[in-house]
């Protein structure tokens, strides 16, 4: 049995290493090709900083970075607001509908993008509003919402409502209550899911693609464009730089927000 | 400081009635008790005055004014609630001062005050401490300063002692009355417990069901149910079944206890038929001696026989539970003797027809 047990061990351990493997490898050859001089892949790895110099002389690709910037932060904020926002109205509030509602908030999460893209892109169209960066906040803001509300929602869930009734019978008034009671109590889990969106944003592809304008584009589709046409080791060097900033906003995320337990 | 009326208050959850036409009255600066068993709707009640709830029917009185459609944080009133709700991103000084910094009132002022209603709670010297690092008596002083800091028409305290433990709540009982006379405020205390009724209040209101069953004073309440519910529900009560005669009750065995009718309103004893009569356990005395009738009194005590079952032995006191026809009865006793009768002592039990109270039976 013990010794069933320490092979059973063993065997997770090398599943475990086949798993990282997987997801490390790709990323780790990627970074250090992006510091190797030789753009055909050539082994030994001659350093060199030159695709990263390459890259600020790539207005495409720094436009189209500032571009992603720009919808991710303001998709940050308008998703973390109107999230948090939905998520006060599910916690303090019984309503017709309610339970309607709060199914109808989660299928953006489930419905593949190439989907919901082709719909936007459609339905954008129709009324006439068209592609650009305006559609893609848009189609950022409803891809982010829903897991703003369950962040935010899963952090309502240890705060006690009589904290607010205490505070109105104390003469606050609702703003009040809100900005006083309710929201330094959530800030954690409200930063959290700031962060989500951001990352939702700015990693977004499908919908981006779709909703992109000819001439404005952003980093991920820039991406991909650029691979269409031929490799350069410059990508490379973006997505490292990419990858940079996401492990720093999950490392964010991650000191806000604990993954699946209380704080 | 403010009187309170309640006027013919109805309250339904879906078909659930929570409150059933209840109208009370609650004086200037007087101390009132809701007591009641859970969903009696007692605490319904109390969040309907606070403007937490809102009624299906009847209107709510603070100092005149009808404040059925004054929200909470109008209604100028001060709340401590089951759980203290001590915000916990707060140290003592801005929780307490919190009231008075949502008004807008001046650092300077909101310092003051605070200062003074910290002392009147005996918590001094702790402002800068957080909810979590208070003791349960220290965070209840928080919340009861915290609700008293604004000078709140009315104080509404719900249960604010379930959650401490026994001596904390003695001690916190005597605080309370005692913060309470300090500012004479008119305050209304949500309890289950009978007993923090009985020593805390000026008043008591026993709700069951959502009826406004009896009120007064503790003392008369206590000497003067008017319900089987009543005299089971605050204090203790040995309950006598049999027939009413020429307004007395005769019990199953022939024997006749003489009663008298409850001062309010108790409907027994005027016709004929079954009837229900209530002797406190404290108001009765044993003897040994199963054939002692010798009467000392005036009036002739009533009289029966039984057999000790067991003793409840509590160091000042004494229970007994007396084996009668079938029925136990409880007698309360001071251990003056030191003696304790054994079980199976057949004993006689003697009490004053004015301590023998006829209630509508229900």
């Amino acid at each position: 049995m013990q010794h069933g047990s320490n092979r059973l061990v063993r065997l997770g351990h090398v599943y475990l290493g086949i798993m990282l493997a997987f997801l490390y490898v790709p990323i780790f050859v990627m970074a250090a090709m992006s510091f190797n001089e030789s753009n055909l892949y050539r082994l030994p790895i001659t350093w060199s900083t030159r695709w990263y110099e390459a890259l600020l002389h790539n207005d495409k690709l720094i436009d189209a970075s500032i571009n992603s910037l720009w919808v991710a932060v303001v998709t940050t904020v308008l998703a973390t607001a109107l999230g948090t926002a939905s998520s006060l109205a599910f916690f303090r509030y019984e309503f017709r509908g309610k339970k309607l509602l709060q199914l109808l908030a989660f299928p953006p999460i489930t419905i593949p993008w190439l989907i919901i893209g082709t719909a936007m892109l459609t339905f954008f169209f129709w009324i006439g509003m068209g592609r650009g960066l305006h559609a893609m906040v848009l189609g950022h803001v409803a891809l982010a919402m829903p897991y703003v509300i369950i962040v935010v929602s899963a952090r309502l869930k240890s705060f006690d409502l009589t904290l607010e009734e205490a505070a109105r019978s104390l003469g606050a008034s609702s703003w009040q209550v809100t900005m006083r009671i309710t929201l330094p109590w959530i800030a954690p889990g409200v930063m959290a899911a700031a962060l989500f969106a951001f990352a939702v944003s700015f990693d977004q592809f499908v919908i981006s693609y779709f909703l992109s304008a000819p001439g404005v584009s952003t980093l991920p589709v820039e991406i991909y464009t650029s691979i269409r046409k031929g490799f350069t080791p410059e990508i490379n060097a973006i997505s490292t730089i990419v990858i940079g900033i996401s492990m720093v906003l999950l490392l964010g995320v991650s000191r806000f927000y604990r993954f699946g337990g209380q704080r | 400081m403010a009187q309170v009326s309640v006027r013919g208050i109805s309250k339904y959850f879906g078909t659930l009635k929570a409150l059933d036409n209840v109208s009370c009255e609650f004086e200037d600066g007087k101390f009132y008790a809701l007591l009641g068993p859970s969903g009696s709707g007692k605490t319904t009640l109390l969040r309907m005055i606070a403007g937490f709830e809102f009624a299906n029917a009847g209107t709510i009185f603070i100092d005149g004014e009808a404040v059925d459609t004054l929200p909470v944080e109008k209604r100028d009133i001060g709340m401590v609630f089951q759980n203290y709700a001590l915000f916990p991103n707060m140290n003592v000084f801005d929780n307490v001062g919190f009231g008075l910094s949502v008004r807008g009132t001046d650092k300077g002022e909101i310092t003051r005050r605070v200062g003074a209603v910290l002392e009147l709670v005996k918590l001094t010297g702790l402002d800068k401490r957080r909810p979590h690092q208070l003791s349960g008596g220290q965070r209840q002083r928080v919340a009861v300063a915290r609700a008293l800091v604004t000078n709140p028409r009315v104080l509404l305290l719900d249960e604010p002692l379930s959650a401490l433990d026994r001596t904390l709540r003695v001690e916190m009982e005597v605080e309370l009355r005692r913060i309470q006379r300090d500012v004479g405020i008119t305050t209304i205390f949500v309890t289950h417990d009978q007993e923090e009724a009985l020593t805390m209040s000026d008043h008591i209101g026993i709700l069951d069901k959502g009826h406004m069953v009896q009120e007064g004073p503790p003392l008369d309440v206590y000497e003067n149910p008017n319900s089987v519910f009543s005299a089971r529900f605050l204090g203790e009560s040995n309950l006598l079944r049999g027939t009413v005669r020429n307004g007395d009750l005769v019990l199953g065995d022939g024997t006749v206890v003489t009663c008298r009718a409850s001062a309010n309103g108790g409907t027994g004893g005027s016709g004929e038929g079954p009837g229900v009569c209530s002797v406190r356990p404290e108001k009765i005395t044993l003897s040994s001696d199963p054939d002692n009738h010798t009467d000392t009194d005036a009036t002739p005590r009533n009289h029966l026989r039984g057999t000790v079952i067991r003793h409840i032995f509590a160091g000042s006191s004494l229970t007994y539970q007396i084996q009668w026809n079938g029925d136990v009865l409880r007698v309360f006793m001071q251990n003056l003797s030191g003696d304790i009768l054994p079980a199976g002592t057949p004993v006689s039990l003697s009490w004053k027809p004015g301590d023998t109270v006829m209630v509508p039976d229900a």
